[in-house]
């Protein structure tokens, strides 16, 4: 079972709202806080480390990005992952989502006998969860969004949960496919010391657009298939208030019924 | 002089922080309430490589250097000092004494079932007349035809209760006084050793301590760790490890004090604004930050060294006594500005305020520095 994962480093989303900046449409990255794997994707990573402890197998952790995105592609190597992939030039610089679903592609079809590719449901920065479906597009593959549960059946089949409003739906799909992966999976494991010391001295590839061979103006800033008109910090209100009741139930009864008429629940 | 972190050392940091909040916190306020040490973190941190950084990879480490491993340690005790210790001290302790003092049959027969969190590995030096002063030491060790007898008792010993391997320090002749100490290992098992829990702890709750008595145990002559009359210098090593990792643990209990006084004081809001805004508070979260601040590089310097193999005894001894002491006043300011909610355990305040009063005493008191700094500083002796 040969599995690529496609990783992407973003601002951490646990950092404080205010923490943040904005100039010219752009966030503005805030100084001494480092950047993190996206979280929806060390989901994917952590699935792809479940299918390959039940069946074997190797994991490749790509992703496009700077010399900087080295560190996300070792975040997935600690966890487990065998192999990465550093896809940097000066021509990528400025892709949108679909910009950067074409550059993977592109990649992954350099990639000996790619049996499955895993993606993330959506990245923490935009949440447009647009590379998996496009990367299946371009490789010409089946996908499976939102999978919560991934089974390798017998002739290469993959069983996946795919996760709906008010439960989930259960498909087969013959491989090789695109899936990306709900946070119902569960918590990624965490990278093992010995995970780390071995990430941190392996030699990860870079590859350029020479490598790729990709078509210029479909990628960078200029193939912008989307554009972004503005972009502007969320207004937050905050209030506290205590939910009473003369007994444990009722509280709860009474919590259930104020985050009802929220529209939380 | 590069004060950054290197990418190996972010990673440890962001990991071990990670493995505090999903494997200590979870479960801490039950645990100290109940002042129970639950031993499964022992093989969780053993299964994440987190339980002996520092020992070599040979015998089941992962051959850190102290830097990384003290930077490992500080985010352990951000979630909680006393948890931390009681998992961790054999590796630390007992376990360098062993790394460097023991035959290679010793280290192979004993680290690697402790770096894998299998067996517990517990030093036992501190007796009722023994505390700073190791001469006192009254636990005595006979020779007889092929094996040693033991009697005596120690107190205070960290997984005292509960350690299956004990590596004690005991006088095999009186007249000699330090010269005649010398180190066994006894495992739990062998007749005449016992164990009760320490109950009562104002502090270290959630970890696990205990007295032992030994009472004509027989231990085989191939126990016996290095030679006799070094022992005080090869438990010293081992103190010295420990010793880096306090520093390290303080600085992390103040760090965790610190971040919940910065989000407590932006959310409370007394008298119009929140409590933050009122130069009395903000003065003080200030003052915690300069503090931790100047413990945390004073340690990671004397991780450096140690590290490196320079002499640090000075260094050390300023470390250790400053990030207790620092970690005491802290924690203690921390309560402060949560005002009575600083005293339930619905904060981290409480749980650290009571594992820094420990702290300032265990691996040497601030005092005991003191002198240990003065004698360097002056080449004379003011231990007695």
């Amino acid at each position: 079972m040969n599995i690529v994962v496609c990783v992407k480093q973003v601002l951490d989303p646990e950092m404080p709202t205010e923490k943040f900046r904005l100039k010219d449409n752009q966030v503005i990255s805030p100084e001494g806080i480092p950047l993190v794997i996206n979280p929806c994707d060390a989901q994917a990573v952590e699935a792809a480390l479940r299918v390959k402890e039940k069946h074997g197998g190797k994991i490749t952790a790509i992703t496009v990005g700077t010399d900087e995105s080295k560190e996300v592609v070792r975040r997935a190597l600690a966890m487990g992952a065998d192999e990465g992939i550093i896809l940097t030039d000066d021509a990528f610089a400025g892709s949108d989502s679909l910009a950067t679903a074409y550059i993977l592609a592109q990649a992954i079809q350099k990639i000996d006998a790619v049996d499955l590719v895993l993606c993330g449901r959506e990245a923490a920065d935009w949440s447009m969860g647009i590379v998996g479906p496009v990367l299946a597009e371009r490789l010409n593959l089946p996908l499976i969004t939102l999978a919560k549960n991934i089974e390798l059946l017998d002739n290469n089949i993959l069983k996946v949960e795919r996760i709906i409003p008010d439960g989930y739906q259960v498909f087969e799909v013959s491989l090789p496919a695109v899936l990306t992966v709900s946070n119902e999976i569960g918590l990624p494991r965490l990278p093992t010391g010995m995970g780390i010391i071995n990430a941190v001295r392996k030699e990860i590839p870079v590859w350029s657009n020479q490598d790729i061979n990709t078509d210029v103006s479909l990628i960078g800033a200029n193939a912008e298939g989307l554009k972004l008109l503005s972009l502007s910090m969320p207004e937050r209100e905050r209030k506290c208030e205590i939910v009473g009741g003369e007994t444990p139930d009722e509280v709860a009864g009474n919590l259930a019924g104020k985050l009802r008429v929220a529209g939380v629940i | 002089m590069d004060f950054e972190l290197n990418e190996e050392q972010i990673m440890f940091q962001d990991m071990a922080r990670k493995f505090a909040e999903r494997e200590i916190l979870p479960t801490l306020k039950e645990n100290v309430r109940e002042d129970r040490f639950d031993r499964d973190i022992v093989k969780k941190l053993a299964s994440q490589g987190l339980l002996a950084p520092h020992l070599p990879q040979e015998y089941g480490g992962l051959g850190l250097d102290y830097l990384t491993s003290a930077i490992i340690w500080e985010q352990l005790c951000w979630a909680s000092l006393a948890i931390t210790q009681a998992a961790t001290s054999g590796p630390i302790q007992p376990g360098t004494n062993l790394l460097d003092a023991g035959t290679e049959e010793q280290k192979q027969k004993y680290l690697p079932p402790v770096c894998s969190g299998d067996s517990m590995l517990v030093g036992a030096v501190v007796e009722p007349n023994a505390g700073s002063d190791s001469s006192m030491i009254e636990t005595s060790a006979v020779r007889k035809d092929d094996h040693w007898v033991i009697n005596g008792n120690k107190i205070f010993i960290t997984n005292g209760e509960i350690g299956d391997v004990i590596l004690v320090i005991a006088q095999t002749d009186k007249t000699q006084g330090m010269k005649g100490l010398a180190t066994f290992i006894i495992e739990r098992g062998m007749p005449g050793f016992s164990s009760v829990p320490l109950k009562g702890k104002m502090g270290w709750r959630g970890g696990s301590e205990g007295n032992l008595r030994f009472t004509d145990v027989e231990v085989p002559l191939e126990n016996k760790v290095g030679e006799t009359g070094r022992a005080l210098r090869n438990a010293l090593r081992g103190i010295d490890t420990a010793r880096l990792f306090l520093s390290a643990g303080c600085i992390g209990i103040a760090q965790s004090c610190l971040d919940s006084c910065v989000k407590y004081a932006k959310e409370r809001v007394q008298f119009g604004k929140p409590i933050g805004g009122h130069q009395l508070v903000q003065g003080v979260i200030a003052d915690m930050a300069m503090k931790i601040e100047a413990a945390r590089w004073l340690a990671y310097r004397v991780a450096d060294m140690k590290t490196r193999g320079i002499r640090h005894i000075k260094e050390m001894s300023c470390s250790k006594s400053f990030s207790a002491e620092m970690a005491l006043w802290v924690t203690s300011q921390a309560i402060k500005i949560h005002g009575a909610f600083g005293t339930v355990d619905d904060y981290p305040v409480a749980h650290h305020y009571q594992d820094a009063i420990v702290a300032t005493i265990l691996g040497g008191t601030a005092q005991m520095h003191q002198l240990t700094i003065g004698q360097q500083l002056l080449g004379i002796p003011a231990f007695s």
